[in-house]
């Protein structure tokens, strides 16, 4: 009998478990029948531990003892986090535990279910993530697993375990398909490509804090401002239940009414929404997803036309203007086959069966969101593996010293799509020493290695020692600003002009760096015979490179320095001409 | 054809020819040894300099240092002669082998090496131009 490994979405709003068997991946329904179980848990004031559809009962009467969206806290740092429901200590804890802490305590009802489910012990688990969950994110998920009680065998992307629950039934044909998961508080869309039992994942695009929780929040805002609501906090976990409830309606019905009893013990407050308020209030929202749609596709180099589907999953799919939405940017009817809240469960579960050997053998191959480098000469941004590469992958460069009896070399490991290296996030930074060395002698060998589960170790060598230095990028306190995720990829393309002018400038300021010194001296001792006229040809193109230097300007100093170039290719070509000739000489000598 | 242009690739075909085993692996010649190690920090240096002229950014930059590609040139060719002759020195035990007099074994790891090394040298030199 094969190894039981279960599959779980860990989902901001609900999450799922499931499981292959005689060959086939289900869900574990709990003993209500319930498939999809709340992300909720609640700490009572009777000290009581409550996990599920218990937990969300119980925020209507306690709201301020039951934590949700925890996801959203998942490997973030203080200071991100800005509109959460209940309030967060200094280290992101909530109710006084971490946010992994509070996830386990999911992960651990599930895994009963599970249990009680099967009438064995559960011990493995693939645990999914959005494909936008950064290095912390995902760790912090694995250590939530840990705590309770889980070997995590594999972190998948949620996208990719939708396509794997898509595909099943069509692994036959040769398809690509986009995956547009629109949940509680996350946003990704992926492009995939399905050939002969090999999914591989061509681009991916999305936004960690993005979900139906914004759509309700501008919901609950916008019904709060007038008609005498304005006493009521938006923020308040009934209202917000409150307004996630009448966007579920509205998802079937033209208008609802959005209720909140008692608010102040005798007062309740009442107000009328359309279909068409909704829809008015979520178009931002769902503008965002469809600019992430347009950048995956052009990432991926594939048009709508060359889609085979357009498959939907997460809650957040189900409201009809998200629909129209997606049917206009990809110009086809989306695929609703899935079922919003399960697939991504019923991937998961694929995948813990091919990994158990339940089920035949599927390849899998997932990309890394964005571009990962180090930092090199002029604080650029040198990418050592760019982004939607395929992982599991390696990459490595050989990097020198920049000044003579350097000892030792800072390697900055950042994540990012921007040309400097300041611009992009710094997941963390080491030094590797060496014996002092002439410049360009020492050589130090950078090696990058994502492993299966999107973690990044980082390996330098001293070529001369082979000592080796090793960062696990896991373990690092990640210092990634969150809110420039978004930033970050949908912005890269509008700093594309400013980035690159200042890349030119500092490629034109190193080239000038080298030739400045390079004249000087040749110019000092006559080297390559230099003529009156052409003296003072360089000394104008050097009085140029250096009022330009002065001045910061990018395409300036580049002609500058062409200038320059061309200047001195003379004495350049005079001064080769002539060392070949006392070559020669020595070895007519010889 | 290209194997009997090798003189490793000779010896080794008329061992087959003959019969004549031996190990293909193992110590070469302590003298050859020496000169390997002497050879290894020529090649790190021709390494270095091959580095610096591919970083450097310009044609002045280049000429700075073509004095010492030139220099390295001529000590990558005094090198080549030096393995040159010790391959033909080789070569020329080839008819005592044939007579049974040393081990045709031993002198097939050393060509194979001195072969070796002529090759990283000639691309040294090659990447110098």
């Amino acid at each position: 009998m094969a190894e039981t490994i279960v599959g779980i979405d860990l989902g901001t709003t609900n999450s799922a478990i499931g499981v292959v068997d005689s060959g086939f991946p289900i869900l574990l329904a709990n003993e209500d029948g319930r498939r999809v179980i709340p992300s909720a848990v609640a700490y009572g004031r009777d000290g009581e531990l409550r996990v599920g559809e218990a937990a969300r009962r119980l925020r209507a009467l306690q709201p301020d003892r039951v934590v949700t969206s925890v996801k959203r806290l998942m490997g973030r740092r203080p200071g991100e986090v800005d509109d959460y429901p209940l309030p967060l200590g200094d280290d992101l804890s909530v109710l006084g535990r971490s946010p992994e802490e509070v996830s386990a305590e999911i992960l651990r009802e599930l895994r009963r279910i599970a249990e009680w489910r099967l009438g064995h012990a559960v011990e493995k688990a693939v645990i999914t993530v959005p494909a936008y969950f950064h290095e912390a994110q995902r760790a912090a998920t694995k250590r939530a697993g840990e705590l309770a009680g889980l070997e995590v065998v594999r972190i998948l992307n949620e996208p990719t375990a939708a396509a794997l629950a898509y595909g099943l039934d069509r692994l036959d044909e040769r398809s690509r398909v986009a995956v547009y998961d629109f949940g509680g508080g996350t946003f990704d869309l992926s492009v995939l490509e399905l050939a002969e039992g090999v999914f591989q994942v061509l681009a991916t695009r999305g936004d960690t804090a993005l979900g139906g929780d914004d759509i309700d929040r501008a919901l609950a805002a916008w019904c709060l401002a007038r008609d005498g609501g304005a006493g009521i906090d938006p923020g308040d976990p009934r209202v917000l239940e409150e307004a996630e409830r009448v966007k579920r309606v509205l998802s079937a019905e033209e208008s609802a009414t959005f209720r909140v009893p008692f608010y102040d013990g005798s007062r309740s407050f009442e107000r009328e929404v359309r279909r068409a308020d909704l829809e008015r209030l979520a178009a931002p929202v769902i503008e965002r997803t469809i600019r992430c749609c347009r950048q995956a596709m052009s990432d991926a180099g594939v048009a709508p036309a060359e889609l085979d589907a357009v498959v939907l999953v997460g809650g957040s799919t189900r409201i009809p203007a998200v629909r129209v939405a997606v049917a206009a940017c990809f110009g086809r009817e989306p695929d609703v086959s899935q079922h919003p809240d399960e697939a991504v469960a019923l991937g998961a579960a694929i995948q813990a069966g091919v990994m158990s050997g339940a089920m035949s053998r599927l390849v899998l191959l997932d990309v890394t969101p964005l571009s990962l480098g180090v930092e090199t000469f002029g604080g650029l941004m040198n990418v050592l593996i760019p982004r939607n590469s395929t992982i599991p992958c390696k990459a490595g460069e050989m990097f020198t010293n920049a000044a003579d009896g350097q000892r030792g070399m800072r390697i900055r490991v950042l994540q990012g799509e921007r040309e400097m290296a300041r611009d992009n996030w710094e997941l963390g930074k080491f030094e590797v020493g060496f014996e002092p060395a002439p410049k360009g002698k020492a050589r130090v060998g950078v090696q990058f290695r994502i492993d299966e589960n999107g973690m990044l170790e980082v390996l330098a060598r001293d070529t001369a020692t082979g000592r080796d230095s090793v960062l696990e990028i896991r373990e690092v306190a990640v210092a990634v600003d969150d809110e420039a995720v978004e930033a970050m990829v949908s912005e890269s393309v509008e700093h594309a002009f400013e980035d690159m002018a200042e890349r030119v400038f500092t490629e034109a300021k190193l080239k000038a760096e080298e030739l400045l010194p390079a004249v000087a001296a040749v110019l000092e001792e006559g080297g390559g015979g230099v003529a009156a006229d052409e003296r003072e040809e360089i000394e104008a193109a050097v009085d140029a490179v250096e009022a330009a230097l002065a001045a910061g300007e990018a395409n300036r100093l580049k002609s500058a320095v062409q200038v320059l170039d061309q200047a001195t290719e003379g004495v350049a070509a005079r001064m080769v001409e002539r060392a070949m000739e006392q070559a020669l000489a020595r070895k007519l000598e010889g | 054809m290209r194997r009997l242009v090798s003189p490793a690739g000779r010896l080794q075909a008329w061992m087959a020819a003959r019969g004549v085993a031996g190990d293909p692996r193992g110590a070469i010649e302590g003298r050859l040894m020496e000169l390997f190690l002497e050879l290894g920090p020529v090649l790190q240096r021709a390494d270095d300099l091959r580095r610096q002229r591919e970083a450097a950014r310009s044609a002045l930059g280049r000429a700075l240092l073509e004095p010492r590609a030139q220099e390295m040139r001529d000590e990558l060719e005094a090198w080549q002669e030096r393995l040159d002759g010790e391959v033909a020195a080789h070569t020329a035990g080839f008819a005592a082998l044939e007579r049974g007099e040393g081990d045709p074994a031993r002198v097939l790891r050393d060509l194979r090496f001195l072969e070796k090394w002529q090759g990283e040298l000639r691309a040294r030199f090659a990447q110098l131009w």
